[in-house]
Parts: C-alpha cells; sequence; structure tokens
C-alpha cells in the first residue's frame, strides 16, 4: 500500500510540475509590463 | 528514490503538460465569454490580457452560428470603432446593430491602436469558409495600413497562422519569406508555434476570464487577479468626455501638435507644386498601395468596409490652409487606393461631422457614434445591394 502512495505520490507531483511548465510557456510567450509598452 | 518512482514522475510530467495542452485545445473552440460587448481594455493587451484568435473566432461562432441566417458583421478597427469613451449602453456599434436590424449580427472586435486588418479583420479571415455572406467593417484614418502580421496586435495574426486557421493565401507566403528573421521576431514567432501545439495561451488565458488571474497590472492593481469576467466595461466607471470648447481648448497644443504629425498632415509624403497646390509622392503611393493589397488575401477584400473616420473640425479649421490641404488630399487618395484593391470605402470627412461629435481628435462622443451607425449602416446596405456579394436572408 506504501509503495502504491508513494509511487500515485510521484506521478501527481509530475503532474503538477507538467501542469506549471505549461502555465510557464504562457508566462513567457507574450510581452507582460513593463515590456508590453515597448511594442507600442 | 528507486526508478520506479523516477518513472512515475516523468510520466506525471507527460501526463500534466499534454492534459493541459488537451484541455487548452478543447478550450479553445467553445466559447468563453459572457454577454460581449466590445475588447474593452481590461479584455485586450493593455492590461495584459491576451484574447487569442481561436477564441474571438469561437466567440463570433457562438453569437452568430452559420445556419443563423443572419448576416455576421465583424467590427475591427481602432479605438474609435471601439467606442472609447463611450458607456456600454451608448456603444455606437449597438445602435449599428439596432439600425440593420435582426437580418444582421454585430459584433465588434476592435481594440485601441489596432490597425485596419488587425483583431477582427483575423477573425474575418478565419471565419470566411463558412460565412459566405459576412462582412468585416473596419476603421483607419489615410496613410496607416499596417498589415496584421506587423502591427500592434501581430500576436493575434501569428497566433491564427500557426493553427492552420487562416485560408490558404501564396501572396501572403511569398510576402512572408524572407522576412521577420531577426532574433526577436524569431523568438515571438516561436512562441505562437509552440501555442500552436500545445495551447497554452488558450488555456491560460480561458482561466484568466473564468476563474482567477494570474498576471498582475498596473490597468489592475489590487484586482489584477480576479477572473476578467468579473470586472466591469472599464468604460462605465469613467467620466464621459464632454464635447465642449473649453476642453478642446485645454487640449492645446498637445492634440493639435499630434494631429500635424500624423501621415495625412505632415508634409514628408507630399510635394508642393509651382502652383502651391499639393500632390502625394509617388514612392508613398507606391509603398501604400503595396500596403494595402496586404491587408486581407481575394477575394475578401470586396467584403470589407472600410471607414476613414474623421477627426474633430474643431482641430482642423486650426491647420494651416496647406496642412488642411494635404489632409484632404489623403483622404481622397485613401479612398482610391483602397477602392482599387477592391475594398469598400467610406470616408467619415464626406460627412457633416461637428465638433460635438468628439470627446478629442478623434474619438466620438455617443452623439458622434449615432451619427457614425447611420453612415456605417447605410454603407453596409450599399454593398449588400450591389449582385457580386450574397444577400442577407
Amino acid at each position: 500500500m506504501n509503495r502504491f502512495i508513494s509511487i500515485a505520490s510521484a506521478f501527481l507531483g509530475g503532474a503538477v510540475l507538467g501542469a506549471f511548465l505549461h502555465y510557464t510557456l504562457y508566462r513567457i510567450s507574450l510581452p507582460l509590463e513593463p515590456f508590453i509598452y515597448f511594442s507600442f | 528514490m528507486k526508478i520506479v518512482h523516477v518513472i512515475a514522475l516523468l510520466a506525471g510530467t507527460i501526463a500534466g503538460f499534454f492534459g493541459c495542452s488537451a484541455l487548452g485545445r478543447l478550450w479553445a473552440h467553445r466559447n468563453i465569454y459572457d454577454k460581449f460587448l466590445r475588447l474593452h481594455p481590461y479584455l485586450e493587451q493593455e492590461s495584459s490580457y491576451y484574447p487569442t484568435a481561436s477564441q474571438l473566432a469561437a466567440l463570433a461562432r457562438a453569437q452568430c452560428p452559420p445556419d443563423s441566417g443572419r448576416t455576421l458583421v465583424i467590427l475591427g478597427g481602432n479605438s474609435v470603432f471601439n467606442g472609447s469613451g463611450q458607456k456600454t449602453s451608448e456603444l455606437w456599434s449597438r445602435v449599428l446593430q439596432h439600425d440593420l436590424g435582426d437580418a444582421y449580427h454585430v459584433i465588434n472586435l476592435s481594440a485601441p491602436g489596432a490597425g485596419v486588418a488587425d483583431t477582427g479583420g483575423v477573425v474575418f479571415q478565419m471565419l470566411a469558409r463558412d460565412y459566405p455572406r459576412m462582412l468585416l467593417v473596419t476603421n483607419t484614418e489615410p496613410g496607416y495600413y499596417a498589415p496584421p502580421e506587423n502591427s500592434s496586435y501581430s500576436y493575434l495574426f501569428w497566433d491564427a497562422y500557426y493553427k492552420r486557421l487562416l485560408p490558404d493565401d501564396p501572396a501572403r507566403e511569398a510576402r512572408l519569406a524572407g522576412q521577420f528573421t531577426t532574433d526577436s521576431w524569431r523568438e515571438f514567432k516561436l512562441g505562437r508555434c509552440l501555442n500552436g501545439l500545445f495551447y497554452f495561451n488558450d488555456l491560460w488565458t480561458g482561466v484568466s476570464y473564468r476563474h482567477f488571474s494570474t498576471v498582475w497590472t498596473s490597468w489592475l492593481k489590487e484586482r489584477s487577479f480576479y477572473a476578467r469576467r468579473r470586472l466591469p466595461d472599464w468604460y462605465d466607471k469613467r467620466k464621459p468626455p464632454k464635447a465642449e470648447e473649453r476642453v478642446f481648448e485645454n487640449m492645446l497644443p498637445g492634440h493639435l501638435t499630434a494631429l500635424q504629425q500624423r501621415k495625412s498632415v505632415a508634409p514628408e509624403r507630399f510635394q508642393q507644386q509651382p502652383d502651391g497646390s499639393w500632390t502625394q509622392t509617388e514612392e508613398s503611393l507606391r509603398q501604400e498601395a503595396r500596403e494595402v493589397t496586404a491587408l486581407l488575401p481575394d477575394p475578401l477584400p470586396r467584403r470589407a468596409l472600410v471607414v476613414f473616420t474623421p477627426f474633430n473640425p474643431w482641430f482642423t479649421e486650426r491647420l494651416t490652409d496647406d496642412e488642411r490641404r494635404r489632409l484632404a488630399l489623403s483622404y481622397e487618395n485613401g479612398k482610391t487606393l483602397l477602392k482599387s484593391a477592391g475594398f469598400h470605402v467610406v470616408s467619415g470627412m464626406d460627412h457633416p461631422f461637428e465638433p460635438q461629435d468628439f470627446g478629442d481628435t478623434a474619438h466620438l462622443t455617443p452623439a458622434g457614434g449615432r451619427r457614425l451607425a447611420i453612415i456605417v449602416a447605410a454603407g453596409i446596405r450599399g454593398i449588400q445591394r450591389e449582385p457580386s456579394v450574397p444577400q442577407a436572408r
């Protein structure tokens, strides 16, 4: 049981990491303040 | 940590990343917006919010399905068409919808600072195949014809481009070849290309609108993290502009100087003839002709109406005679250029706008908006009467 929980925890931790990587792409791919003002 | 844990961690990472991508892809094709009226500053890039091309197209599809029997009218253009200064209850595009009636559906996708074929123009291209009777109505001023791939809203063009949502256009491909090769452009295009694969902008912009925002912006300060759908239309909380001579006088000299520096007035594009008259230089005419043909692929210009929105006559009266002549010539040449490229054109300078129609040099008060709506409605009906454009039912 403990072994199952630890593997599942590793999988869930990885899933959170994958979602964070996805979110990071969003944050770095578009100009945000203050950089946005240079685009006008 | 055992190897099995490492494998579980890697499998989870892949599942998390591609699960988010799948969610983003799913969400990109569903309308996320409630009671949408326009891209006010809390719904566009000025406040670090970037609706994607897919989301705007899904919005148009939800508001006016292809089988609804109504003619979709997409509004593009800049802050004048965005109704800058007008509250939602008096927004000019609502007046236009009322004037046109139920046979039409008007959706206002114009945005502050957008070019003639940005925002609404990109969505117009994306929907062209499914909406054969659709019209694009957009605005600009003479001399400003930035192509959608190289404008302040170019992220939308490249988003649609890399998602393969734009109609095939060999002329566009030839034009893009060899351009946009600097490091900053490559990085920017890589971001759009990756979004076309993984839909991260679609997912997290959707989350920002529906649930919570994760981006701090000086426009919103402590409200930066609110779901954007909870925020009111920005103009509803602002004092309406006053169309009074005293207010215009307070705008001097800054607004008049800015007007004098516009392409349609400044002397750079013109040459004076021996008799004192002005003509536009051959070089600038050629350049503008090239820019105009790059706005929309054929045959879409024939379903597009470009409105040259006017300047406040209170300010134009304060220009010199030469400046006014150059301004009038710019509007005439702009009409000729766009018509020769297949566009329908209406010039606001040909209509009797008055100082009380304006809140500043170019933006319209509700009274000016009503006047604009009448002119645009007449222009749309004029296009619909032409035999080459499918009729509204």
